[in-house]
């Protein structure tokens, strides 16, 4: 490779890195400020892009569009500071991660549904014509970016090191409570950090989108890189992310250029997940060593949990069992489609109600063990021709023990690096499953798997499967129930309410979190491999990140301890589409698909809010109430 | 190092030894080569001024602060690595100055959790329910039983453990480590947010339970009332060094313990 051609990839990486970098510092402001890791943070870049577009579309001038649509997305950020974080006053970190994991669908779906799929056009802020150095074109607009991203650099330092309201971001972000004695507002300052995070996104899109081929689904893509960003320079330090992105960047078109462009985002990701598990506090950070960690986390108590099998668990289990029954009588033959993928899908939620629930460790990536379920069914049944059922515990085998593995890295420190370890493992899965061909037969997937049979019963028609599906869903819940209600759910309820006093008694936190995880990837390749014993095919599109957004949506909805509650979210969740379609109509599949996606968003949002400020229990009480009660309507209250 | 007699007049071996104990954080001593020892069924105060090094020595037994130099052992073995859950399987409890225990337990079940370190059984022993879960659920059940109703606690069983009074949730963090079966139990200010009566009451318990368990207890007080009362030795620490130990009596009319505590004239 020559020089010059070297001299090229170092340019456009340096370029991508500069917008990575913006989004970056956004993620470490908003978490230092906050605590929060806010998913959102890519949806920002994609707004300022969009709105920057339409603006342009609009005829206004470029000098006066970009400002606008900047100001807007810090506007945006601030207005959900206000409108949803604030108002989930007694919300855990978890909760909040997974809140913004609804902002995140939500700018998505809004976004979609009101402009459509068109990638966006704007054209460059000054003339196209790229400069020539020593035969290295550079196109003036990446000069903006990097530009823009010193003037930002330069800016923020002034800011925080030499402005009253930056020394109070930096003192709210490392004492909150000290900071309060001073008169130091910190819901004020998340709200700030958001802003700021709104800004920078929007700015790092608006300078970015004319020589990008943006489409309003980069938000997620975006996101994640800038979350890398953050993660190599460490999300604590003010800088760092600056200089993760610049590295990402290199390393991404260093990837793309001498290696494969088809592997890019496996190596980019991979790399991601090797920061995680080798020096989770990014390459700049420090790492607090001294005392265990002492840090007692707010819960917001769910009640007493019962750690023992009972009677009640009998009568419900019970219900549940007549309940399913019952449905695979009454239900119509489409709406037992419905009921099939709810069941497949409440297989997954069960697991993550064990490893979010009662584990407090999010997960965006369990569609990477469904993959592996799927891939293990699918490919040795068709291609070595082993039973079924053989292939399935194989598959759940493999995935427990990739659980396991990452899980001895990643739980060592506390926090949530699992969310993005776990959605990087998900990339690279994806990317694997697309190119290794001749075991996954790549993005065509692999056609033909038989349907599931064991001892010779075949199991056809969807009446059958739904027996199928129901035993294993079954199954997960007793195996779940059995975990929950033993000195092992006991030790994770004690961890949830009180580490180091759990540590003090003996409690292994970190092996009971890698237990935890193991049994939702368990769970998950189980439904992976049912999945494509039902669909007749196993290829990754159906297990990509709107998967992750599915389960996670389905969690939120059925509770995070409630393992019942696993069934209804997602059978929520399977069925939302359906009622969309009912309700407005199948014309636009476009913006129906934004609306989805929205309304996915406000559901997590709201639903969170409800449950961390305590009228979700008012809701299930009175519900509950006027159940036992018969039906009968609410006497009013005197 | 030290070695007493107990009530027999045998010769006993220590059930903690503290040899060399340094803690350093940066520049400052915290803690500067600490040694003393506790006998089986011994109660041993740990006092000292403000900052004199004897919560962080107290953090170090109980695995929460890594030393930087010396040794803690049991029962004549290095206690490695300085876990939490290192010192649990050791056989050291403790409790917490800010009473600890789990909100979304019951009483019971918080005690029960105090027998969790009784034997290890994974998630997939859980799940089967093996024997072995079996057996280890009937022990910690057992164990919650006989020391809530020793200590009094039977009638809050099922109760949320942290809406008790205070006084109640001190004797259940008692309770909660006397479940392992413990060599020692650490008690950091076990008095403090208590009236008169509630300590005279927990001075008494605390010595029976020594007496009749033949655990060891470590106690970190401010409250010179309480220590006076309940120890059969004190241990007294200032700016990070030992500068006494012995009986009560005998440390209260030791001069650089009065000048510690008072100040030179």
């Amino acid at each position: 490779m020559d020089l010059v051609s070297l001299g090229q990839i170092v340019i456009s990486g340096l370029a991508n890195g500069a917008l990575y970098a913006f989004i970056g510092l956004g993620f470490s402001l908003i978490s230092r400020s906050t605590g929060i890791i806010n998913f959102a943070q890519g949806d920002f870049a994609m707004l300022g892009a969009v709105l920057t577009g339409s603006l342009v579309a609009a005829d206004i001038p470029l000098i006066l569009a970009v400002p606008v649509a900047v100001l807007i997305c810090g506007l945006v950020a601030g207005g959900l500071h206000v409108l949803a974080i604030q108002r989930a006053e007694r919300a855990n970190m978890a909760q909040l991660i997974i809140m913004t994991i609804g902002f995140s669908i939500l700018i998505q779906g809004a976004v979609t549904w009101g402009w459509g799929s068109d990638s966006i056009t704007v054209p460059t802020f000054t003339g196209s014509a790229p400069l020539n150095l020593f035969g290295v074109t550079i196109l003036p607009q990446q000069l903006w970016l990097v530009g823009m991203l010193v003037l930002v650099t330069v800016f923020m330092w002034f800011f925080f090191h030499r402005t009253v309201l930056g020394f109070a971001l930096r003192a709210g972000a490392s004492n909150p409570l000290g900071a309060a004695f001073v008169g130091i507002n910190h819901k004020r300052l998340g709200a700030y950090s958001f802003v700021a995070g709104g800004l920078l996104g929007g700015l790092g899109g608006a300078v970015w989108v004319p020589i990008a081929f943006a489409q309003v689904d980069i938000g997620i893509a975006l996101g994640l890189k800038g979350f890398t960003a953050a993660a190599l320079g460490g999300f604590g330090t003010t800088f760092g992310p600056i200089a993760g992105g610049l590295i990402f960047g290199l390393v991404e078109s260093l990837a793309a250029g001498l290696i494969s462009s088809a592997y890019t985002e496996a190596i980019a990701y991979g790399l991601l997940l090797v920061v995680l598990i080798v020096r989770p506090q990014g390459l700049l950070g420090k790492v607090n060593r001294g005392a265990a960690d002492d840090h007692q986390e707010e819960v917001l108590s769910a009640g007493l949990m019962p750690t023992r099998l009972g009677r009640n668990d009998l009568i419900r289990f019970g219900v549940a069992v007549v309940v399913l029954l019952a449905l695979s009588v009454i239900l119509t033959a489409s709406w037992k489609t419905t009921a099939l993928f709810a069941g497949i899908t409440a297989i997954v939620v069960i697991g993550m109600v064990l490893l979010t629930g009662f584990a407090g460790q999010i997960s965006l990536g369990q569609g990477t063990f469904m993959m592996v379920g799927a891939y293990a069914s699918g490919y040795l049944t068709l291609k070595q021709g082993w039973p079924p059922i053989a292939a399935l515990a194989f598959g759940m085998v493999f995935a427990a023990l990739l659980a396991l593995i990452i899980g001895r890295f990643i739980f060592r420190l506390r926090g949530y690096y699992l969310a993005m370890a776990s959605l990087s493992l998900l990339m690279v899965f994806q990317t694997l499953a697309r190119e290794l061909q001749s075991i996954t037969g790549g993005p065509n997937g692999l056609p033909g798997i038989a349907p599931f049979n064991i001892f010779g019963l075949q199991f056809f028609t969807d009446d059958e499967v739904y027996y199928v599906i129901l035993f294993a869903t079954l199954l997960c819940l007793i195996a779940a129930l059995s975990i929950t209600r033993s000195r092992v759910g006991r030790a994770l309820l004690a961890i949830r309410s009180d580490e180091l006093a759990a540590r003090a008694c003996g409690a292994s936190v970190v092996w009971l979190k890698i237990g935890a995880f193991v049994f939702a990837a368990a769970c998950a390749s189980l439904a992976g491999s049912l999945y494509v014993h039902y669909l007749g095919i196993a290829n990754p599109l159906p297990f990509g990140f709107k998967s992750s957004i599915e389960h996670i949506v389905a969690l939120t909805l059925g509770g995070f301890l409630a393992l019942y509650g696993s069934y209804f979210g997602a059978a929520v969740i399977v069925a939302l589409p359906s009622i969309i379609t009912a309700v407005f109509g199948d014309a636009d599949t476009q913006s129906g698909a934004g609306l989805k996606l929205l309304l996915f968003g406000l559901l997590l949002v709201v639903v969170i809010i409800m449950q961390s400020n305590g009228s979700a229990r008012r809701v299930s009480d009175r519900i509950r109430s006027w159940v036992s009660s018969g039906f009968r309507p609410r006497p009013v209250e005197t | 190092m030290t070695s007493a007699h107990n009530s027999e007049g045998v010769v006993n071996a220590p059930v903690l030894q503290v040899e060399n104990l340094s803690v350093r954080f940066g520049g400052l001593r915290a803690v500067d080569s600490v040694s003393f020892s506790v006998m089986p069924a011994e109660i041993v105060g740990l006092i000292g001024p403000n900052g004199a090094g004897k919560t962080t020595t107290f953090n170090c037994i109980s695995g929460v602060i890594v030393p930087t130099e010396g040794e803690i052992l049991i029962h004549g073995r290095t206690v490695t690595p300085f876990t939490p859950e290192r010192a649990c399987a050791m056989g050291v409890l403790r409790t917490f100055q800010n009473v600890r225990l789990f909100g979304e337990l019951s009483l019971r079940e918080n005690i029960m959790m105090g027998a969790y370190s009784a034997g290890t059984c994974g998630m997939v022993t859980a799940m089967l329910r093996l024997p072995k879960h079996r057996r280890l659920e009937r022990l910690a059940a057992e164990r919650a039983e006989l020391w809530m109703e020793r200590l009094g606690l039977t009638e809050y069983a099922d109760a949320v453990a942290t809406t008790l009074p205070l006084g109640l949730q001190r004797v259940a963090e008692v309770a909660r480590a006397m479940a392992a079966n413990p060599q020692i139990v650490l008690l950091d200010e076990p008095g403090a947010g208590l009236n008169k009566v509630e300590k005279e009451k927990l001075s008494d318990m605390l010595r029976s339970i020594a007496a009749e368990t033949n655990c060891a207890l470590l106690v970190v007080d401010h409250d010179m009332g309480l220590v006076m009362g309940l120890v059969e030795r004190l241990v007294v620490l200032d700016f990070g060094r030992l500068i006494a130990q012995g009986l009560p009596n005998d440390v209260a009319q030791d001069p650089a313990v009065i000048v510690a505590y008072l100040g030179t004239a």
